[in-house]
């Protein structure tokens, strides 16, 4: 009775390991390139010289793209962070590449 | 029109950039998966040809298992089926038709003794009764039974006809000479002992012990007591479970491969989903962002047209916050997309 019981539990687990291992792939790559671009956007706020109206826009684009990234950020969020901080970077027209 | 025109024309026609391309059907290909799905099925995939592997070689050992026990399976169609089935838990088997002058008028009693006499040996006594079918080839007989009992020395006797009438043996009796000098002296042997018994079922049954023990003593055959095999039923019942369970073992791999897939094709449903959302709430922010920035000193141009979009702002944060799966989100993502181009165009976050 135990055997069957125990064949039967060892052929679900066989069965539902591939579920149970399949975890969705984290984008390092994308999630380094957003915080980097992130980075250069910040770094370009702290320039003196910019205008009230493109500071308040870069600002603006920067929570923007900071609020994508928090948590555990999925592929999507990653890519609307990026889009973000592009954004945020013509609005103070620093360079975006 | 000649062809040669015609291609001219068509030549020109191109040339000019005015020719028409056949419209292109629109694809039927679905798009690929997401990412995570294809590793899932292909992971599924890589068990499903472990499955298929195992099926293989259950059907093989299936196959090797009916090949070997095929004597066995083909037994209900046997004539000597009676026989087998009474000498698989038994050393004698008494025809019932044998008069009463063999069997003294209780065959169970002569059945007995014929017991007693054989004991443990792997011996077995057939007898037959003279008009049996199973009498005319009594070597045929012998052997249709001794490809299913494989471990005996098996003597068949037709009392009525002259007593001793064949012996065979089969392959596991634990043979240690040649097998058909073997076969020659013991046929002897038990024709010479038997020759006066004829009438005598447990006189032949003790000359079969004698001459088995005698084979054993000198070194002809092992000295093994006999082994009594499952009858027929337990056998079918066994490869009944052991079928059962390789099915369910592959019905159980076959469906536990779709609740998977289909599992796996939820989740990737609901990641699209909260992205659309996530998606949605994020244009909802930016929005929500330029009329917060528009303070007491922005231009009353601004303001105004903030106030214009608030109502249409805070309505569609309602239905974006109340999107369930499998809503339509293409009327929401087309009415964000024209509130942000309503305060571009009146030059708020221009």
């Amino acid at each position: 009775m135990w055997v069957w019981l125990a064949g039967g539990v060892i052929l679900l687990l066989g069965a539902g390991l591939p579920l149970l291992r399949a975890r969705p792939r984290v984008d390092t790559a994308g999630r380094a390139r957003a915080r980097m671009l992130v980075d250069r956007l910040e770094h370009a706020l702290d320039d003196p010289g910019l205008s009230a109206a493109d500071r308040q826009a870069g600002e603006r684009y920067r929570l923007l793209a900071g609020g994508a990234l928090a948590g555990a950020p999925s592929g999507a969020a990653v890519r609307r962070a990026e889009r973000w901080a592009v954004t945020g970077l013509r609005a103070v027209g620093a360079p975006t590449e | 029109m000649s062809r040669r025109q015609a291609r001219g024309t068509a030549e020109q026609a191109a040339r000019r950039g005015r020719t028409r391309r056949k419209p292109v059907a629109p694809s039927r290909k679905q798009p690929p998966a997401p990412k995570g799905t294809r590793r899932t099925v292909a992971a599924v995939d890589r068990w499903t040809h472990g499955l298929r592997a195992a099926v293989i070689l259950a059907i093989i050992g299936i196959g090797a298992l009916v090949w070997q026990q095929w004597p066995r399976l083909t037994l209900p169609f046997s004539d000597v089926a009676p026989v087998v089935e009474a000498l698989d838990r038994d050393s004698v088997w008494l025809d019932p038709d044998l008069p009463d002058q063999i069997t003294g008028g209780d065959p169970a009693a002569l059945a007995d003794r014929i017991r007693g006499t054989i004991g443990q040996r792997p011996v077995v006594l057939v007898a037959l009764a003279e008009d049996s079918p199973m009498a005319e080839k009594p070597l045929g007989t012998c052997t249709a039974i001794e490809s299913r009992l494989d471990d005996v020395l098996i003597l068949v006797s037709v009392p009525e006809d002259g007593g001793f009438a064949a012996e065979c043996f089969g392959d596991d009796i634990g043979l240690q000479v040649d097998d058909f000098g073997f076969d020659v002296r013991i046929e002897r042997e038990l024709g010479y002992s038997t020759k006066y018994l004829t009438d005598d079922l447990r006189g032949q049954a003790e000359q079969l012990a004698f001459t088995y023990d005698g084979a054993v003593r000198r070194g002809d055959v092992d000295d093994r007591v006999r082994q009594y095999p499952a009858p027929a039923r337990d056998w079918l019942i066994a490869g009944g479970i052991t079928a059962g369970v390789v099915a369910a073992a592959a019905g159980g791999w076959w469906g536990g491969r779709r609740i998977v897939a289909a599992v796996a094709a939820a989740r990737e449903r609901r990641r699209r989903f909260v992205d659309l959302r996530d998606g949605l709430d994020s244009a909802l922010s930016e929005i929500a962002l330029l009329l917060l920035e528009l303070g007491p000193d922005a231009p009353e141009r601004h303001r105004r047209s903030a106030a214009e979009v608030v109502p249409e702002y805070l309505d569609l944060v309602s239905i974006v916050g109340s999107l369930r799966l499998g809503d339509d989100a293409v009327v929401p993502t087309r009415r964000i997309r024209e509130l942000r181009r309503r305060l571009t165009a009146a030059g708020v976050g221009a």
